[in-house]
Protein backbone atom coordinates (compact mmCIF):
# COMPACT_ATOMS: atom_id res chain seq x y z
CA UNK A 1 0.00 0.00 0.00
CA UNK A 2 1.81 3.27 -1.34
CA UNK A 3 1.94 5.78 1.42
CA UNK A 4 -0.55 8.97 0.89
CA UNK A 5 0.37 12.58 1.47
CA UNK A 6 -1.88 15.83 1.10
CA UNK A 7 -0.77 18.81 -0.28
CA UNK A 8 -2.60 21.72 0.10
CA UNK A 9 -1.79 24.53 -3.00
CA UNK A 10 -2.03 28.32 -1.96
CA UNK A 11 -5.79 28.62 -3.06
CA UNK A 12 -6.77 25.59 -0.09
CA UNK A 13 -7.28 22.48 -2.93
CA UNK A 14 -5.97 19.69 -1.65
CA UNK A 15 -3.88 17.51 -3.84
CA UNK A 16 -3.97 13.83 -2.24
CA UNK A 17 -0.08 11.85 -4.03
CA UNK A 18 1.89 9.17 -3.54
CA UNK A 19 4.83 10.08 -1.71
CA UNK A 20 7.07 8.29 -4.30
CA UNK A 21 5.54 10.64 -6.64
CA UNK A 22 6.36 13.81 -4.46
CA UNK A 23 9.34 13.34 -2.91
CA UNK A 24 10.72 14.12 -6.50
CA UNK A 25 10.35 17.38 -4.93
CA UNK A 26 13.67 17.83 -2.82
CA UNK A 27 12.02 21.04 -0.68
CA UNK A 28 8.71 18.48 -0.31
CA UNK A 29 11.15 15.67 1.00
CA UNK A 30 12.84 17.60 3.31
CA UNK A 31 9.35 18.64 4.91
CA UNK A 32 8.97 15.31 4.87
CA UNK A 33 12.16 14.10 6.77
CA UNK A 34 11.81 17.09 9.49
CA UNK A 35 8.48 15.68 10.56
CA UNK A 36 6.74 19.04 9.64
CA UNK A 37 5.04 16.99 6.76
CA UNK A 38 1.71 16.00 9.51
CA UNK A 39 -1.74 16.14 8.19
CA UNK A 40 -1.80 18.89 4.79
CA UNK A 41 1.61 20.12 3.70
CA UNK A 42 0.87 23.68 2.48
CA UNK A 43 2.73 24.97 -0.04
CA UNK A 44 3.24 28.45 -2.15
CA UNK A 45 1.77 27.13 -5.47
CA UNK A 46 -1.28 27.63 -7.29
CA UNK A 47 -3.83 24.67 -7.72
CA UNK A 48 -3.60 25.39 -11.35
CA UNK A 49 0.25 25.48 -11.30
CA UNK A 50 0.35 22.12 -8.70
CA UNK A 51 -1.69 20.15 -11.28
CA UNK A 52 0.92 20.63 -14.02
CA UNK A 53 4.21 20.04 -11.38
CA UNK A 54 2.10 16.69 -9.95
CA UNK A 55 1.52 15.78 -14.20
CA UNK A 56 5.39 16.26 -14.93
CA UNK A 57 5.95 14.18 -11.67
CA UNK A 58 4.01 11.36 -12.24
CA UNK A 59 5.05 11.03 -15.73
CA UNK A 60 8.21 10.79 -14.24
CA UNK A 61 7.98 8.50 -11.74
CA UNK A 62 5.97 6.37 -14.40
CA UNK A 63 8.79 6.03 -16.58
CA UNK A 64 11.23 5.24 -13.56
CA UNK A 65 9.27 2.82 -12.32
CA UNK A 66 8.72 0.49 -15.70
CA UNK A 67 12.25 0.64 -16.32
CA UNK A 68 13.14 -1.06 -12.37
CA UNK A 69 10.75 -3.80 -13.90
CA UNK A 70 12.22 -4.08 -17.13
CA UNK A 71 14.10 -7.30 -17.74
CA UNK A 72 16.80 -7.84 -20.79
CA UNK A 73 14.62 -9.68 -22.69
CA UNK A 74 13.28 -6.95 -26.01
CA UNK A 75 14.20 -4.11 -23.24
CA UNK A 76 15.82 -2.45 -26.33
CA UNK A 77 12.76 -2.35 -28.59
CA UNK A 78 10.36 -0.94 -25.47
CA UNK A 79 13.00 1.42 -24.94
CA UNK A 80 12.72 2.73 -28.20
CA UNK A 81 8.91 2.93 -27.87
CA UNK A 82 9.07 4.52 -24.88
CA UNK A 83 11.45 7.17 -26.00
CA UNK A 84 8.57 7.86 -28.50
CA UNK A 85 5.77 7.96 -25.76
CA UNK A 86 7.61 9.99 -23.59
CA UNK A 87 8.44 12.55 -26.79
CA UNK A 88 5.50 12.95 -27.62
CA UNK A 89 3.93 13.47 -23.72
CA UNK A 90 6.98 16.01 -23.33
CA UNK A 91 5.83 18.00 -27.25
CA UNK A 92 2.05 18.07 -26.07
CA UNK A 93 3.07 19.28 -22.17
CA UNK A 94 5.13 22.07 -23.95
CA UNK A 95 2.81 23.11 -26.42
CA UNK A 96 0.62 23.65 -23.56
CA UNK A 97 2.63 25.64 -21.71
CA UNK A 98 3.93 27.43 -24.66
CA UNK A 99 0.42 28.55 -25.59
CA UNK A 100 -0.06 30.09 -21.77
CA UNK A 101 3.04 31.82 -20.83
CA UNK A 102 1.63 32.64 -17.60
CA UNK A 103 1.43 29.17 -16.47
CA UNK A 104 4.75 28.68 -18.29
CA UNK A 105 6.75 30.91 -15.83
CA UNK A 106 4.26 30.45 -12.83
CA UNK A 107 5.32 26.68 -13.30
CA UNK A 108 9.22 27.62 -13.87
CA UNK A 109 8.95 29.39 -10.57
CA UNK A 110 7.15 26.89 -8.60
CA UNK A 111 9.66 24.13 -9.83
CA UNK A 112 12.66 26.59 -8.30
CA UNK A 113 10.71 26.73 -5.04
CA UNK A 114 9.88 23.02 -4.87
CA UNK A 115 13.34 22.10 -5.86
CA UNK A 116 12.17 20.06 -9.21
CA UNK A 117 15.88 20.23 -11.33
CA UNK A 118 14.97 18.37 -14.23
CA UNK A 119 11.66 20.05 -14.72
CA UNK A 120 13.51 23.10 -14.76
CA UNK A 121 15.97 22.97 -17.05
CA UNK A 122 13.50 21.61 -19.19
CA UNK A 123 11.18 24.53 -19.00
CA UNK A 124 14.34 26.75 -18.69
CA UNK A 125 15.26 24.83 -22.29
CA UNK A 126 11.38 25.42 -23.67
CA UNK A 127 12.03 29.06 -22.96
CA UNK A 128 15.43 29.31 -24.79
CA UNK A 129 13.95 27.63 -27.93
CA UNK A 130 11.00 30.30 -28.11
CA UNK A 131 13.88 32.83 -27.65
CA UNK A 132 16.39 31.11 -30.33
CA UNK A 133 17.85 32.74 -33.28
CA UNK A 134 15.16 35.80 -32.97
CA UNK A 135 15.98 39.10 -32.99
CA UNK A 136 15.86 41.37 -29.87
CA UNK A 137 12.47 43.43 -31.10
CA UNK A 138 10.84 40.13 -31.56
CA UNK A 139 11.75 38.78 -28.03
CA UNK A 140 10.63 41.85 -26.53
CA UNK A 141 7.27 41.35 -28.43
CA UNK A 142 7.12 38.07 -27.23
CA UNK A 143 7.63 38.51 -23.95
CA UNK A 144 6.11 41.83 -23.50
CA UNK A 145 9.41 43.61 -22.47
CA UNK A 146 9.53 47.34 -21.93
CA UNK A 147 12.70 48.62 -23.89
CA UNK A 148 13.80 51.22 -21.04
CA UNK A 149 17.13 52.20 -22.55
CA UNK A 150 17.08 55.76 -24.59
CA UNK A 151 17.76 55.36 -28.84
CA UNK A 152 21.26 56.81 -27.51
CA UNK A 153 21.90 53.61 -24.75
CA UNK A 154 20.73 51.03 -27.23
CA UNK A 155 22.86 52.76 -29.84
CA UNK A 156 25.82 52.16 -27.54
CA UNK A 157 25.16 48.36 -26.15
CA UNK A 158 24.91 47.32 -29.96
CA UNK A 159 27.98 49.29 -30.72
CA UNK A 160 29.64 47.62 -27.55
CA UNK A 161 29.20 43.96 -28.41
CA UNK A 162 29.11 44.73 -32.56
CA UNK A 163 30.35 41.16 -33.40
CA UNK A 164 27.08 39.94 -31.81
CA UNK A 165 24.91 41.72 -34.08
CA UNK A 166 26.16 40.92 -36.92
CA UNK A 167 24.27 37.83 -39.03
CA UNK B 1 -19.78 51.98 -19.92
CA UNK B 2 -16.87 53.43 -18.34
CA UNK B 3 -16.73 50.76 -16.15
CA UNK B 4 -16.30 48.24 -18.59
CA UNK B 5 -13.83 50.06 -20.50
CA UNK B 6 -11.89 50.13 -17.85
CA UNK B 7 -12.08 46.36 -17.29
CA UNK B 8 -11.03 45.90 -20.49
CA UNK B 9 -7.94 48.13 -20.00
CA UNK B 10 -6.97 46.50 -17.22
CA UNK B 11 -7.64 43.23 -18.78
CA UNK B 12 -5.21 44.57 -21.73
CA UNK B 13 -2.61 45.60 -18.94
CA UNK B 14 -2.44 42.49 -17.60
CA UNK B 15 -1.90 40.68 -20.56
CA UNK B 16 1.31 42.83 -21.30
CA UNK B 17 2.87 42.10 -17.53
CA UNK B 18 6.63 41.33 -18.58
CA UNK B 19 6.59 38.13 -16.28
CA UNK B 20 10.27 37.03 -17.48
CA UNK B 21 12.15 39.46 -16.68
CA UNK B 22 10.30 39.87 -12.95
CA UNK B 23 11.99 35.91 -12.56
CA UNK B 24 15.14 36.22 -10.25
CA UNK B 25 18.55 36.76 -12.02
CA UNK B 26 19.58 33.24 -11.31
CA UNK B 27 16.71 31.90 -13.66
CA UNK B 28 17.19 34.10 -16.07
CA UNK B 29 21.08 33.16 -16.30
CA UNK B 30 19.63 29.58 -16.61
CA UNK B 31 17.07 30.03 -19.23
CA UNK B 32 20.48 32.38 -21.22
CA UNK B 33 23.17 29.36 -20.22
CA UNK B 34 20.75 27.35 -23.39
CA UNK B 35 21.17 29.98 -25.89
CA UNK B 36 24.21 30.04 -27.93
CA UNK B 37 26.87 32.44 -26.45
CA UNK B 38 26.15 35.20 -29.67
CA UNK B 39 22.27 35.39 -28.65
CA UNK B 40 23.21 35.69 -25.00
CA UNK B 41 25.19 38.81 -26.03
CA UNK B 42 22.56 39.91 -27.64
CA UNK B 43 19.73 39.34 -25.02
CA UNK B 44 21.92 42.76 -23.11
CA UNK B 45 20.14 45.11 -25.25
CA UNK B 46 16.41 44.16 -24.68
CA UNK B 47 16.25 46.15 -21.36
CA UNK B 48 18.20 47.01 -18.34
CA UNK B 49 17.36 44.04 -16.33
CA UNK B 50 18.44 41.73 -19.09
CA UNK B 51 21.94 43.71 -19.46
CA UNK B 52 22.59 43.40 -16.09
CA UNK B 53 21.71 39.29 -15.97
CA UNK B 54 24.86 39.68 -18.79
CA UNK B 55 26.99 41.21 -16.71
CA UNK B 56 26.88 38.62 -14.32
CA UNK B 57 26.31 35.58 -16.38
CA UNK B 58 28.91 32.88 -15.10
CA UNK B 59 29.81 31.72 -18.49
CA UNK B 60 32.30 32.73 -20.90
CA UNK B 61 32.56 31.46 -24.28
CA UNK B 62 35.43 33.12 -26.29
CA UNK B 63 35.85 31.57 -29.52
CA UNK B 64 37.67 33.26 -31.97
CA UNK B 65 36.54 30.53 -34.73
CA UNK B 66 33.34 31.41 -34.43
CA UNK B 67 33.79 34.43 -36.51
CA UNK B 68 33.98 33.77 -39.79
CA UNK B 69 34.66 36.19 -42.28
CA UNK B 70 37.91 38.54 -42.56
CA UNK B 71 35.72 41.20 -43.07
CA UNK B 72 33.90 40.94 -39.38
CA UNK B 73 37.12 39.99 -38.03
CA UNK B 74 38.40 43.62 -39.40
CA UNK B 75 35.19 45.38 -38.37
CA UNK B 76 35.09 44.32 -34.99
CA UNK B 77 38.21 43.17 -33.65
CA UNK B 78 37.40 40.42 -30.64
CA UNK B 79 40.34 40.70 -29.00
CA UNK B 80 40.17 44.09 -27.33
CA UNK B 81 36.51 43.16 -26.79
CA UNK B 82 37.20 40.30 -24.49
CA UNK B 83 40.06 41.65 -23.00
CA UNK B 84 37.84 44.73 -22.45
CA UNK B 85 35.09 41.54 -21.27
CA UNK B 86 37.41 40.67 -18.22
CA UNK B 87 38.60 43.70 -16.99
CA UNK B 88 34.85 45.18 -16.30
CA UNK B 89 34.74 42.04 -14.39
CA UNK B 90 37.51 41.96 -12.84
CA UNK B 91 36.96 45.80 -11.81
CA UNK B 92 33.51 45.07 -10.72
CA UNK B 93 34.63 41.51 -9.05
CA UNK B 94 32.05 39.39 -10.98
CA UNK B 95 32.68 35.61 -10.99
CA UNK B 96 32.79 33.03 -13.51
CA UNK B 97 31.78 29.28 -13.39
CA UNK B 98 32.48 27.63 -16.71
CA UNK B 99 35.17 29.81 -18.83
CA UNK B 100 35.65 28.83 -22.54
CA UNK B 101 38.67 30.26 -24.54
CA UNK B 102 39.59 29.16 -28.43
CA UNK B 103 42.19 31.06 -30.67
CA UNK B 104 45.17 30.21 -31.71
CA UNK B 105 48.90 31.95 -31.93
CA UNK B 106 51.08 32.42 -34.09
CA UNK B 107 54.10 32.08 -31.34
CA UNK B 108 52.78 29.79 -28.28
CA UNK B 109 52.36 32.89 -26.75
CA UNK B 110 48.78 33.65 -25.57
CA UNK B 111 48.56 36.92 -22.99
CA UNK B 112 44.49 36.55 -23.47
CA UNK B 113 44.77 32.64 -22.57
CA UNK B 114 47.31 33.47 -19.77
CA UNK B 115 44.95 36.46 -18.46
CA UNK B 116 41.59 34.21 -19.11
CA UNK B 117 42.57 31.46 -17.22
CA UNK B 118 44.09 33.81 -14.34
CA UNK B 119 40.57 35.07 -13.78
CA UNK B 120 38.85 32.07 -14.46
CA UNK B 121 41.18 30.20 -11.35
CA UNK B 122 40.68 33.16 -9.33
CA UNK B 123 37.30 33.04 -9.18
CA UNK B 124 37.30 29.28 -8.58
CA UNK B 125 36.01 28.53 -11.48
CA UNK B 126 34.41 25.10 -12.63
CA UNK B 127 34.55 24.52 -15.95
CA UNK B 128 37.99 25.97 -17.81
CA UNK B 129 38.05 24.86 -21.64
CA UNK B 130 41.42 25.98 -23.67
CA UNK B 131 42.35 25.23 -26.99
CA UNK B 132 45.21 27.18 -28.31
CA UNK B 133 45.60 26.30 -32.19
CA UNK B 134 49.39 26.41 -33.08
CA UNK B 135 49.50 28.23 -36.52
CA UNK B 136 53.81 27.24 -35.87
CA UNK B 137 54.66 24.36 -34.05
CA UNK B 138 55.05 25.89 -30.59
CA UNK B 139 53.45 25.28 -27.81
CA UNK B 140 51.53 27.30 -25.63
CA UNK B 141 52.60 26.83 -22.52
CA UNK B 142 50.05 26.51 -19.87
CA UNK B 143 50.05 28.53 -16.73
CA UNK B 144 50.93 26.04 -13.97
CA UNK B 145 48.30 27.88 -11.67
CA UNK B 146 45.76 25.66 -13.40
CA UNK B 147 47.12 22.61 -12.60
CA UNK B 148 46.83 23.64 -9.25
CA UNK B 149 43.09 25.20 -8.62
CA UNK B 150 41.18 23.23 -6.44
CA UNK B 151 38.10 24.39 -7.73
CA UNK B 152 38.16 23.50 -11.39
CA UNK B 153 36.09 20.00 -12.13
CA UNK B 154 35.91 19.78 -15.54
CA UNK B 155 39.01 21.19 -18.03
CA UNK B 156 39.53 20.70 -21.27
CA UNK B 157 42.85 21.55 -23.20
CA UNK B 158 44.02 21.76 -26.33
CA UNK B 159 47.01 22.50 -28.07
CA UNK B 160 49.22 23.20 -25.12
CA UNK B 161 52.85 22.13 -23.26
CA UNK B 162 51.44 21.02 -19.69
CA UNK B 163 54.90 21.53 -17.59
CA UNK B 164 54.26 21.34 -13.81
CA UNK B 165 56.78 21.46 -10.88
CA UNK B 166 56.12 18.20 -9.20
CA UNK B 167 53.58 18.72 -6.76
CA UNK B 168 51.29 16.60 -4.23
CA UNK B 169 48.60 19.32 -3.94
CA UNK B 170 44.72 16.93 -4.43
CA UNK B 171 42.66 18.16 -6.90
CA UNK B 172 39.04 17.96 -7.85
CA UNK B 173 38.77 17.27 -11.76
CA UNK B 174 35.55 14.74 -12.43
CA UNK B 175 36.83 15.02 -16.13
CA UNK B 176 39.85 15.69 -18.06
CA UNK B 177 40.11 16.26 -21.81
CA UNK B 178 44.00 16.66 -23.36
CA UNK B 179 43.78 16.90 -27.04
CA UNK B 180 46.64 17.67 -29.04
CA UNK B 181 48.68 18.05 -26.07
CA UNK B 182 52.47 17.72 -25.11
CA UNK B 183 53.12 16.45 -21.95
CA UNK B 184 55.86 14.18 -20.55
CA UNK B 185 55.66 10.97 -18.04
CA UNK B 186 56.35 12.89 -15.78
CA UNK B 187 53.72 14.96 -15.73
CA UNK B 188 50.77 13.09 -17.02
CA UNK B 189 51.56 10.86 -14.50
CA UNK B 190 51.86 13.31 -11.76
CA UNK B 191 48.77 15.03 -12.47
CA UNK B 192 46.97 11.77 -12.91
CA UNK B 193 48.09 11.29 -9.57
CA UNK B 194 46.35 13.66 -7.80
CA UNK B 195 43.14 13.54 -9.56
CA UNK B 196 41.43 10.82 -6.56
CA UNK B 197 37.63 11.49 -8.15
CA UNK B 198 38.54 11.61 -11.52
CA UNK B 199 35.71 9.65 -13.78
CA UNK B 200 36.05 10.44 -17.20
CA UNK B 201 39.52 11.05 -19.11
CA UNK B 202 40.31 11.84 -22.87
CA UNK B 203 43.19 11.71 -24.11
CA UNK B 204 43.68 12.44 -28.14
CA UNK B 205 46.46 12.67 -30.42
CA UNK B 206 48.63 13.95 -27.28
CA UNK B 207 52.60 13.18 -27.67
CA UNK B 208 55.59 13.14 -25.31
CA UNK B 209 54.64 10.78 -23.36
CA UNK B 210 55.45 6.52 -23.36
CA UNK B 211 53.46 5.45 -20.17
CA UNK B 212 50.30 6.12 -18.93
CA UNK B 213 50.10 5.00 -15.46
CA UNK B 214 46.08 5.26 -14.15
CA UNK B 215 46.70 4.61 -9.97
CA UNK B 216 44.14 4.31 -7.16
CA UNK B 217 41.49 6.03 -9.39
CA UNK B 218 38.37 4.21 -7.69
CA UNK B 219 35.70 6.47 -9.63
CA UNK B 220 37.05 5.92 -13.13
CA UNK B 221 34.23 5.17 -15.30
CA UNK B 222 35.40 5.85 -18.80
CA UNK B 223 38.94 6.25 -20.81
CA UNK B 224 39.19 7.34 -24.09
CA UNK B 225 42.68 6.93 -25.84
CA UNK B 226 42.86 8.00 -29.50
CA UNK B 227 46.11 7.86 -31.57
CA UNK B 228 48.52 9.22 -28.93
CA UNK B 229 51.49 8.19 -31.16
CA UNK B 230 54.22 8.06 -28.21
CA UNK B 231 52.29 5.77 -25.65
CA UNK B 232 53.44 1.81 -25.31
CA UNK B 233 52.34 1.15 -21.97
CA UNK B 234 48.72 1.56 -20.54
CA UNK B 235 48.58 0.63 -16.95
CA UNK B 236 44.74 1.04 -14.62
CA UNK B 237 44.47 -0.33 -11.51
CA UNK B 238 41.53 0.58 -10.39
CA UNK B 239 38.36 1.18 -11.42
CA UNK B 240 34.27 2.12 -11.10
CA UNK B 241 32.12 -0.80 -11.39
CA UNK B 242 30.52 -0.14 -14.72
CA UNK B 243 33.96 1.51 -16.43
CA UNK B 244 34.06 1.58 -20.43
CA UNK B 245 37.58 1.84 -22.23
CA UNK B 246 38.16 3.16 -25.79
CA UNK B 247 41.68 2.50 -27.38
CA UNK B 248 42.19 3.94 -31.18
CA UNK B 249 45.76 3.43 -32.48
CA UNK B 250 48.14 2.44 -34.96
CA UNK B 251 50.04 -0.30 -33.28
CA UNK B 252 48.93 -2.44 -30.10
CA UNK B 253 50.64 -1.01 -26.90
CA UNK B 254 51.14 -2.96 -23.79
CA UNK B 255 47.91 -3.41 -21.17
CA UNK B 256 47.82 -3.91 -18.20
CA UNK B 257 43.88 -3.07 -16.88
CA UNK B 258 42.25 -3.41 -13.81
CA UNK B 259 39.67 -6.65 -13.74
CA UNK B 260 36.67 -4.44 -13.15
CA UNK B 261 36.83 -3.15 -16.63
CA UNK B 262 33.58 -4.39 -18.29
CA UNK B 263 33.13 -2.59 -21.73
CA UNK B 264 35.87 -2.59 -24.26
CA UNK B 265 36.35 -0.99 -28.01
CA UNK B 266 39.59 -1.40 -29.51
CA UNK B 267 40.15 -0.02 -33.17
CA UNK B 268 43.12 -0.18 -35.23
CA UNK B 269 44.41 1.05 -38.69
CA UNK B 270 43.68 0.82 -42.58
CA UNK B 271 46.96 0.30 -42.89
CA UNK B 272 48.52 -2.85 -43.14
CA UNK B 273 51.80 -3.22 -41.52
CA UNK B 274 53.58 -5.42 -39.70
CA UNK B 275 53.74 -3.71 -36.17
CA UNK B 276 49.53 -3.67 -36.30
CA UNK B 277 47.17 -5.80 -34.35
CA UNK B 278 47.91 -9.24 -33.48
CA UNK B 279 45.42 -12.33 -32.59
CA UNK B 280 48.01 -13.72 -29.83
CA UNK B 281 47.93 -9.60 -28.21
CA UNK B 282 43.67 -9.75 -28.80
CA UNK B 283 43.57 -12.97 -26.88
CA UNK B 284 45.84 -12.21 -24.15
CA UNK B 285 44.25 -8.92 -23.14
CA UNK B 286 40.70 -10.35 -23.67
CA UNK B 287 41.47 -13.41 -21.40
CA UNK B 288 42.49 -10.90 -18.42
CA UNK B 289 39.68 -9.02 -18.18
CA UNK B 290 37.07 -11.62 -16.93
CA UNK B 291 34.56 -9.32 -16.35
CA UNK B 292 33.80 -7.88 -19.74
CA UNK B 293 30.54 -7.96 -20.98
CA UNK B 294 30.72 -5.56 -23.91
CA UNK B 295 33.81 -5.70 -26.53
CA UNK B 296 34.05 -4.10 -29.88
CA UNK B 297 37.22 -4.75 -32.53
CA UNK B 298 37.44 -2.35 -35.36
CA UNK B 299 40.22 -2.06 -38.12
CA UNK B 300 42.14 -4.70 -37.19
CA UNK B 301 43.80 -4.92 -40.64
CA UNK B 302 46.25 -7.77 -40.07
CA UNK B 303 44.18 -10.31 -38.65
CA UNK B 304 43.18 -13.32 -40.28
CA UNK B 305 41.83 -15.41 -37.31
CA UNK B 306 39.86 -14.21 -34.21
CA UNK B 307 39.63 -16.01 -31.03
CA UNK B 308 37.03 -14.63 -28.72
CA UNK B 309 37.38 -16.65 -25.48
CA UNK B 310 35.08 -14.88 -22.81
CA UNK B 311 32.81 -16.05 -20.27
CA UNK B 312 30.32 -12.99 -19.08
CA UNK B 313 31.10 -11.36 -22.43
CA UNK B 314 27.38 -10.60 -23.66
CA UNK B 315 27.51 -8.08 -26.58
CA UNK B 316 30.41 -8.40 -29.79
CA UNK B 317 30.86 -6.05 -32.02
CA UNK B 318 33.19 -6.88 -35.12
CA UNK B 319 33.47 -4.09 -37.93
CA UNK B 320 36.46 -3.00 -41.37
CA UNK B 321 38.79 -6.17 -40.22
CA UNK B 322 39.55 -6.61 -44.01
CA UNK B 323 41.79 -9.95 -43.55
CA UNK B 324 38.96 -11.54 -41.40
CA UNK B 325 38.35 -15.05 -42.78
CA UNK B 326 37.07 -16.87 -39.40
CA UNK B 327 36.03 -15.96 -35.79
CA UNK B 328 35.63 -18.72 -33.17
CA UNK B 329 33.39 -18.19 -30.41
CA UNK B 330 34.16 -19.51 -26.74
CA UNK B 331 31.23 -16.97 -25.33
CA UNK B 332 28.96 -18.86 -23.38
CA UNK B 333 26.57 -15.61 -22.69
CA UNK B 334 26.96 -13.87 -25.89
CA UNK B 335 23.42 -12.57 -26.66
CA UNK B 336 24.22 -9.39 -29.19
CA UNK B 337 26.47 -9.92 -32.20
CA UNK B 338 27.10 -7.70 -35.04
CA UNK B 339 29.71 -8.05 -37.75
CA UNK B 340 30.05 -5.56 -40.66
CA UNK B 341 32.55 -6.45 -43.33
CA UNK B 342 33.74 -9.25 -45.84
CA UNK B 343 31.13 -11.77 -46.93
CA UNK B 344 34.04 -14.70 -46.61
CA UNK B 345 34.20 -15.57 -43.55
CA UNK B 346 33.19 -18.63 -41.23
CA UNK B 347 32.02 -18.65 -37.42
CA UNK B 348 32.15 -21.46 -35.17
CA UNK B 349 31.42 -21.90 -31.69
CA UNK B 350 32.62 -24.54 -29.13
CA UNK B 351 29.35 -24.68 -27.81
CA UNK B 352 25.43 -23.50 -28.27
CA UNK B 353 25.19 -19.84 -28.60
CA UNK B 354 22.10 -18.12 -27.15
CA UNK B 355 21.80 -15.15 -29.35
CA UNK B 356 19.04 -13.00 -29.47
CA UNK B 357 20.39 -10.33 -31.63
CA UNK B 358 22.66 -10.83 -34.63
CA UNK B 359 23.05 -8.17 -36.86
CA UNK B 360 25.23 -8.98 -39.94
CA UNK B 361 26.46 -6.73 -42.37
CA UNK B 362 28.19 -7.59 -45.31
CA UNK B 363 30.26 -5.55 -47.47
CA UNK B 364 32.66 -6.44 -49.78
CA UNK B 365 36.35 -4.44 -49.67
CA UNK B 366 38.26 -6.45 -52.33
CA UNK B 367 36.60 -6.50 -55.97
CA UNK B 368 38.35 -8.07 -57.88
CA UNK B 369 37.86 -6.47 -61.29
Amino acid sequence: MAIMYALKSSDNEIFEVEQKVIEQSETIKKMIEDGAATGEIPLQVSSKTLAKVLEWCKQRQHKTVENENDDNKGKRKKERDEDDDIKEWENKFSDELKADKDVLFDLLLASNYLDLPALLSFLCQLVADMVAGKMPEEIRRMFNIENDFTPEEEKAITAEHGWAFQP
Amino acid sequence: MEDETREIKKERRIDKVDIISSLPEPLLQHIMSFLPFKQVVQTSVLSKVWRQAWFSFPILEFDEFMINSSREKKAFPIRPYWEQILQSRHRNMVGVRKMTLKTYSRTGDSELADRCATYAIENNVKELVLQINQISSMWYNLPPIVLRSKSINVLKLAGCKLELPRSDLKLSLRKLCLHNVHVDDDVINNVFLRCGFIEDVEVIKCQGFKRLKLYGLSKLSKITLYNNDDLRHLKIDSLNANSSLCIRSNMPYELDICKRLTSLSLSGTNRIDSISFTEEWLCTNIYRLPLLEKLSISHFSNIERMKISSCRLKSLEISVCIKLVEVRFETPNLSRFSYAGDVIISFSSSAALTLSETHLFFVCFNIDP
